[in-house]
C-alpha cells in the first residue's frame, strides 16, 4: 500500500472512514426516530385544536405504524438497486419536508394523511433498513458494534428530542415545534448525509473495515490466485432466501420481537393501572427500561462481533421471556421493576443482531430487501398483537394470558435462534475459497461480501 | 368493534411514539432536578442536538483537507 494517502486508505490518524458514516447515520437516526417518538407529546394539543378524540389521533399513529412496516421491503429493494446514500438522502429530505408539513395540518384528516402516510413512509427510507444496509457494506468484523451504535441513535434521540419537543410546546405551540423538528432533520441530518455517507466503501476506493485488501480476500503463493470468503446462502434473487431455514428463523423470531415489544409499549401503562400502580411509577419504570436498553444495545453489539450472534440473539429472547414471566409470577410493583431491569437488557438488542446475521448469512446483494422483509414481519406482527392484546384484556380483564403467550412466543424465538446453523451459513466462519478469474458473469454474480 | 376501538385508543402508547404519561413524568423530573425555565431547557437541548452534527462535519472537513494536502 506504499504511496497511498490517508484518503485512499480511509484513515485519518487511524480512524477508518466507516466510523464517520456511522456517526452520520447515528445522527440521522437520532433526529429521525427521536422526532417520530415525539408524536405522543402533541396529543392533548391536537385534541384541543382539532376538537377530536384521542382515538381519532390514534388513527394517524396506527396508520403510520403500518405504513412504516409495509414500505420497509420497498426501501430495502431501492437500497439494493440505487445504494443506501441516495435512498437515505431522499428519505431524510421527504421526512424533513413532511415533518414541516405536519405543522400546516388544518384538521385531523390532513394529519393522518401527512403523518400517517408521508412522514411514516419517508421514515422507512432512513431507518432501520437503508441505514443497516449501508452499515453492513462498510463493516464485516465490527458489524454488530457499528450497527448497535446507529440503533443507539434512536434510543438517545428519544431522550433528547422528546423533552425538547415537550418544552418547545410550552414556550411556543405545536406548529412551531413541528417546524423546528422538521428543520433539524432538513438542515442538520441532511447535510451530514450528503457530505459524509457513501453507500459502499468501494465508492471511495476503500475496503470493508478499512482493510488494505478487499474483505476476506488474500493473495496466495505467487500472488495470482485470489481467495475470498463467500456468504454460503448468497443468492442473486431475494426470493430464493425463503428456501433456506435461516430466513424463516430470523423472520419468525423478529416477528416475535415485534409482538412482545409492541404489547409492552402499548399496554404497559394500562397493565400498571390494572395492578393499581400509579401512571408516574409505571412511566418511571418504562424510562428505566429504555435507559438500560441503550446500554444493553451497545454491549450486545460489541459482544456479537466476538461470539456467534445467534447465541446472543437466542439469549436476548429468553431473557425477555423471563421478564414476561416476572409480570405473571411477581406481584405488582416488584413485577414492574423486574420487567424494567430484565426486559431493558434485551429490548433493542435484537435489531443489530438480526440485521448483522442476515448480512452474514445472505451476503450483501439483497441485504436491503431481506432486512426490509424481516422488519415488515416485525411491524405487522406487532401491530396485530397490540389489537389482540387489547381484546384479550377487554374480555378477561387481565393481561396474564397475553403475557403467558408472549413468554411462550419468546421461548420459541429463543430456540429457533439458537438453532440457526451460524457456523455453517455465516460468512464469518467460512474458509477462504479460490476465486475463478473474473468474467463479466462472475462479476455480476458476486455480491462483494 | 368495541374492543378494536379501545385497542386503537391505545396505539398512541406504541414504542414508535412516546407515552403521554411518560412525557409528563419526564417533564416533571426535569423541572424538579434542574429547576430551569422552559426556554432555557429548549436552548440547552437544542445546543446539545447541534453539537454532534457540527463537530462531525468539522472532523470530516478536516480529514478531507488533510487528504487533499497529502495528495498535493
Amino acid at each position: 500500500m506504499a504511496g497511498q494517502t490517508d484518503e485512499q486508505q480511509g484513515r485519518s490518524k487511524g480512524v477508518f472512514y466507516g466510523w464517520y458514516v456511522v456517526g452520520a447515520l447515528f445522527f440521522a437516526t437520532f433526529v429521525g426516530v427521536g422526532s417520530r417518538q415525539g408524536f405522543g407529546v402533541f396529543v392533548e394539543a391536537w385534541e384541543e385544536d382539532f376538537g377530536v378524540s384521542v382515538g381519532a389521533i390514534s388513527v394517524a399513529a396506527g396508520v403510520g405504524w403500518a405504513v412504516n412496516g409495509v414500505v420497509q421491503p420497498f426501501f430495502g429493494r431501492l437500497t439494493d438497486a440505487l445504494g443506501g446514500r441516495r435512498v437515505m438522502i431522499g428519505g431524510v429530505l421527504a421526512m424533513g419536508l413532511g415533518t414541516m408539513l405536519v405543522a400546516a395540518s388544518p384538521n385531523v384528516y390532513v394529519l393522518i394523511a401527512v403523518y400517517g402516510f408521508v412522514v411514516s413512509s419517508a421514515a422507512g427510507g432512513v431507518f432501520p433498513t437503508p441505514a443497516s444496509s449501508v452499515i453492513v457494506r462498510w463493516f464485516q468484523r465490527k458489524r454488530g458494534t457499528a450497527m448497535s451504535m446507529v440503533a443507539f441513535g434512536g434510543s438517545l434521540g428519544g431522550f433528547i428530542m422528546i423533552p425538547f419537543a415537550a418544552y418547545l410546546l410550552i414556550i411556543a405551540d405545536w406548529r412551531t415545534a413541528w417546524l423546528v423538528m422538521g428543520g433539524a432533520i432538513l438542515f442538520l441530518a441532511l447535510p451530514l448525509l450528503v457530505a459524509i455517507v457513501r453507500s459502499d466503501p468501494s465508492d471511495m476506493g476503500l475496503n470493508q473495515d478499512g482493510d488494505d485488501a478487499p474483505a476476506d480476500s488474500t493473495e496466495t503463493g505467487s500472488g495470482k490466485s485470489i481467495t475470498a470468503r463467500i456468504a454460503p446462502l448468497a443468492t442473486t434473487r431475494w426470493r430464493e432466501s425463503y428456501r433456506s431455514a435461516p430466513m424463516w428463523q430470523l423472520s419468525l423470531s423478529y416477528a416475535v420481537c415485534g409482538i412482545t415489544t409492541a404489547i409492552i409499549a402499548v399496554h404497559f401503562i394500562r397493565w400498571a393501572s390494572s395492578e393499581d400502580i400509579s401512571g408516574g411509577t409505571a412511566a418511571l419504570a418504562f424510562g428505566v427500561l429504555m435507559a438500560i436498553n441503550g446500554i444493553g444495545l451497545l454491549v450486545v453489539g460489541w459482544i456479537s462481533d466476538r461470539v456467534q450472534r445467534k447465541n446472543l440473539l437466542g439469549t436476548v429472547y429468553l431473557i425477555r421471556g423471563i421478564a414476561f414471566l416476572a409480570l405473571i409470577v411477581l406481584p405488582g410493583v416488584p413485577a414492574l421493576w423486574a420487567f424494567a431491569v430484565i426486559g431493558g437488557m434485551s429490548w433493542l438488542a435484537s435489531v443489530p443482531l438480526t440485521n448483522s446475521l442476515t448480512a452474514d448469512v445472505y451476503g450483501l446483494r439483497n441485504v436491503g430487501v431481506l432486512n426490509g422483509l424481516i422488519m415488515m414481519a416485525h411491524q405487522l406482527a406487532g401491530g396485530l398483537a397490540v389489537i389482540v392484546a387489547g381484546m384479550v384484556f377487554d374480555i378477561w380483564d387481565t393481561y396474564d394470558p397475553v403475557f403467558a403467550a408472549a413468554a411462550g412466543f419468546l421461548l420459541f424465538a429463543g430456540l429457533i435462534s439458537y438453532a440457526i446453523r451460524e457456523r455453517k451459513y455465516s460468512i464469518r466462519f467460512q474458509a477462504p475459497q479460490p476465486l475463478p478469474p473474473p468474467t463479466p458473469i462472475a462479476a455480476a454474480a458476486s455480491d462483494g461480501d | 368493534m368495541g374492543a378494536l376501538t379501545s385497542s386503537l385508543d391505545l396505539l398512541l402508547h406504541h414504542s414508535e411514539y412516546i407515552d403521554p404519561t411518560l412525557v409528563d413524568w419526564i417533564r416533571h423530573e426535569i423541572d424538579e432536578i434542574f429547576g430551569l425555565g422552559p426556554t432555557t431547557i429548549v436552548v440547552v437541548l437544542g445546543a446539545v442536538t447541534l453539537v454532534f452534527p457540527i463537530g462531525l462535519m468539522a472532523l470530516a472537513l478536516r480529514r478531507a483537507r488533510r487528504a487533499r494536502g497529502g495528495r498535493s
